[in-house]
């Protein structure tokens, strides 16, 4: 991965070139070869103008009292009258913010290294088959979906589940778990640490299958243990890709699970549930409030676009290359 | 990606939105007035069919007719023939059931095409999902012919402007005596007809429902070898029989679903049922101290721990529990009944299930049975010429023909070989069957309600004793005919934070006083509004 970074990346004196030719000139193929790629890449380009750009003009509904069966068109105008539950301090949208933004900040201090530390682990593994056993055996519940995975969880912690049942017949009474408003974002951070840890490691594999042994032979040479070689050159094979995967982490920072909280709401109160994610579709979908919906999910997207451009920029301070190029 | 695409890509996405904004309409739409929405139209005729005498007959206080067996001489409902011929017909609806087989594949579906004269296509979107299908259907401009309607307090996409708009004015097909073209619609009790009226017209045809809503289904079989009453006449002999039915050794609990339970014991303080009208002044029952008591009546049962461990935590497995022994009492619809048996008689072995009535709440506090809705929801026709609307109307008649006649048989029973095979004159449904009947013609439109089970005709009699205790306490909501805009955009939205509230406040979570602020709050926001808007209503329309 971090090698198609850096052939991805033109070097810096075209594109500098690039700048002072006229846009359009700029976008047609340069040649034979690249001309056949771009006819490749048509398909993809007219599916993501199709399905995520044309669908972004729907987002004028932020601005109107939209009513569905009389459409864009001709539903009302309010102005910005459906972002005051932004900025008015509406007790419902900020314990939302709230509750969105505690399990963020849980999600990328507790899961997003489980997958860095269980890609290390699987690659100090010898056996090549034990290797690829444990891979699949990890993978595997990233295809289970949502529904499944929380019924499962129900089956194994809820208050007649296995576990319950189990301290019930030692006489070691009962532990709430599932409806219990105090463990709910733990749960939910252990659920998707179950679900997507072992999937997550795909990207880190393949980025440590890359380096070079002759590092280590080297290192090993100078005497340095495991936990060195580990130190000064496995991790920082990875840093690109970390600061890629961070950055890119952050432009969804907003969006923290919207299946996996909106089927377990119902056990612990939307107080303590409620993320931005399930405010709207609790109020657009199902309360009706298109607009405000729209409005708040707007608002999402531009901070997540903030936080994007804001972590690359850092990146490139730092000397990274972000996810793209200064 | 370069640096120059992903900026200027967001940059263009944005100036698109801005074209966008250019682009669109003026914004001209002004909504109807309340008074408007309201006004009254002129019902269709009462005109009961009388074609099948019983010993349980349905009565006018609401009642449904009762049968052991289906008479021996099935009536041809259609003596000359089909119907609706004509071109085949979209029906927009719902399914609580799994979904049926295809037409090409379905024996019930294909004779119904047949008996009614065209090809009836259904569109059917599970239950859940269907508020938001409804309304992105109207978003879209591609309608069926005819669509389901949800009640507006759960589908705010169902305004009179909608109706009035692209949904066709049924009065001149259906006022007064002109119903008569329809004699199975005119078969349809005028309580069910209140809800299809708006903007002075009717706009829709019922999908009628008792009236007697449905009672708290007990276990009698697991009861009775407790040895317990399974019949408690006040509250504090309800919370004792919860307390000795309850074993947690034996994972056996009194009660399930904290919605029901919670509406039951509302009941039993005879609190509103929604909306409570007196000389033309409304309240809600959030704002009510019997709320306040029911909450601290549910927080009891919580702390006494008969209610299921899991309750709050899981949602649709109450039936199940309830079915596999794991509660032994649970307030449910009427349709339930049946379906109970059906499911687990095969493996709940002496299953025997009783009714019990709302137990009063004390000596000075009656208790009340909250009325049903008299529809489930409604069917809305799409504008189209008269002979299409005849056409359709004919057709929807003949969804609606009664027991006792072949078309009723059809709809419910399927085709005799395939669907169902006959025990005495009674239609017992095959595997095939059940799968193909699900076809969900009960949400087009139907006959009134009939009380009749073919696999246990024993049952019928108990069914029609508990609706004849419950309309004799039936508490009505004055507000199910009535459109409020307020309530429309707002039920859906403080429904969802008050069932969160309530049960927080079940389980101790939450406190009386939040909710005190939340009612509060609601009153604010929406709960005043409603309030002036449906006494206005009901001005109009009563």
């Amino acid at each position: 991965m971090t090698t198609l970074q850096q052939t991805a990346a033109p070097p810096a004196e075209k594109s500098g070139g690039a700048g002072k030719r006229l846009p359009l000139r700029r976008l047609r193929p340069g040649n034979r070869r690249d001309l056949a790629l771009f006819w490749f890449a048509v398909p993809g380009l007219a599916a993501l103008l199709l399905f995520h750009y044309i669908p972004l003009l729907g987002n004028v509904i932020a601005f109107q009292d939209y009513q569905p069966y009389i459409g864009i068109m001709h539903s009302p105008w309010t102005g910005f009258d459906n972002f005051d539950v932004v900025f008015d301090g509406n007790e419902q949208f900020l314990r939302a913010l709230s509750n969105t933004l505690q399990l963020t900040l849980i999600q990328v201090v507790f899961v997003f290294p489980v997958p860095i530390a269980l890609a290390l682990a699987l690659n100090s593994l010898v056996s090549e088959r034990l290797k690829k056993w444990v891979q699949n055996v990890l993978y595997l519940p990233h295809f289970l979906s949502w529904v499944v995975i929380v019924a499962l969880f129900q089956q194994m912690l809820g208050q007649t589940g296995m576990l319950n049942l189990f301290l019930q017949s030692h006489d070691l009474g009962t532990w709430n778990i599932i409806g219990n408003p105090d463990t709910f974002k733990a749960l939910l951070t252990f659920q998707v640490i179950w679900k997507d840890a072992g999937w997550g490691t795909i990207l880190f594999l393949a980025a440590l299958s890359r380096v070079d042994n002759n590092l280590y032979e080297a290192s090993a040479m100078d005497g340095a243990s495991r936990l060195r070689q580990t130190w000064h050159v496995t991790l920082p094979a990875l840093r690109s890709l970390v600061i890629l995967l961070l950055i890119l982490r952050l432009g969804d920072a907003l969006s923290v699970g919207f299946e996996q909280i909106l089927l377990q709401q119902t056990a612990v109160g939307l107080q303590d549930s409620e993320v931005l994610d399930t405010y709207v579709f609790n109020n657009g979908l199902v309360g009706g409030q298109w607009g405000v919906a729209a409005a708040v999910g707007l608002v999402k997207g531009v901070v997540g676009v903030v936080l994007v451009l804001g972590a690359n920029k850092i990146a490139h301070l730092f000397g990274e290359e972000g996810v793209y190029r200064s | 990606m370069k640096t120059p695409l992903t900026r200027r890509g967001f940059l263009a996405a944005a100036a698109g939105t801005g074209a966008g904004l250019a682009l669109t309409g003026c914004g001209d739409f002004e909504p109807r007035p309340a008074r408007l929405a309201n006004a009254k139209a002129e019902l269709p005729a009462y005109v009961p069919y009388r074609g099948v005498p019983t010993d349980m007959p349905a009565t006018a206080d609401g009642v449904s007719a009762g049968h052991r067996h289906f008479p021996r001489e099935v009536v041809a409902a259609f003596p000359d023939g089909p119907p609706a011929e004509g071109p085949g017909i979209k029906i927009m609806n719902l399914i609580f059931n799994p979904v049926p087989p295809p037409v090409d594949g379905n024996a019930m579906w294909q004779a119904l095409n047949e008996y009614v004269g065209c090809d009836l296509g259904f569109e059917i979107t599970p239950v859940g999902d269907y508020p938001q299908k409804f309304a992105v259907t109207l978003a879209g401009g591609d309608l069926p012919d005819a669509m389901l309607m949800l009640p507006p307090d759960q589908n705010s996409a169902a305004t009179p402007d909608m109706l009035d708009a692209l949904f066709e004015d049924l009065t001149p097909h259906l006022s007064g005596d002109n119903v008569r073209d329809y004699p199975f619609l005119a078969n349809i009790p005028t309580d069910s007809w209140l809800p299809c009226v708006r903007n002075g017209g009717i706009y829709a045809l019922p999908m009628p429902r008792p009236v007697s809503s449905g009672p708290t289904f007990t276990r009698l079989d697991l009861l009775r070898k407790k040895g317990l009453d399974p019949d408690p006449k006040t509250w504090r002999e309800f919370f004792r029989l919860c307390k000795d039915a309850t074993d947690p050794g034996a994972h056996q609990y009194a009660l399930g679903d904290p919605t029901t339970t919670w509406n039951l014991l509302m009941q039993m303080m005879g609190a509103p049922n929604w909306w409570r009208e007196e000389n033309g002044r409304f309240t809600h029952y959030y704002e009510t101290e019997e709320c306040r008591q029911a909450l601290d009546a549910g927080l009891q049962l919580t702390r006494a721990g008969v209610v299921h461990p899991d309750a709050f935590s899981v949602v649709g497995k109450f039936k199940d529990w309830f079915g596999n022994g794991q509660i032994v009492m649970h307030p449910d619809g009427p349709a339930a009944w049946n379906d109970f048996y059906t499911v687990y008689e095969p493996v709940a072995e002496g299953l025997d299930i009783g009714y019990q009535m709302p137990p009063d709440w004390d000596a000075a506090t009656p208790a009340g049975q909250w009325q049903g809705r008299a529809n489930f929801a409604t069917l809305i026709v799409k504008k189209a010429p008269e002979a299409r609307i005849k056409q359709i109307l004919r057709a929807m008649n003949a969804l609606a023909a009664p027991f006792g006649t072949d078309g009723y048989l059809l709809r419910k029973y399927g085709v005799r070989g395939p669907d169902h095979t006959l025990e005495g004159t009674d239609p017992i449904l095959t595997p095939q069957g059940t799968a193909e009947v699900t076809l969900p013609t009960t949400f087009a439109t139907d006959s009134p309600f009939t009380l009749y089970y073919p696999q246990k005709p024993e049952i019928v009699p108990g069914q029609y004793a508990f609706q004849k205790e419950a309309v004799k306490k039936l508490i009505p909501n004055p507000a199910e005919a009535l459109y409020s805009a307020t309530d429309a955009e707002m039920s859906k939205l403080f429904g969802l934070r008050f069932e969160s509230l309530r049960k927080g406040v079940m389980q101790g979570r939450n406190s009386r006083g939040e909710w005190d602020d939340a009612v509060r709050e609601w009153r604010r926001e929406a709960g005043d509004k409603m309030r002036a808007e449906y006494e206005l209503a009901w001005e109009t329309r009563y």
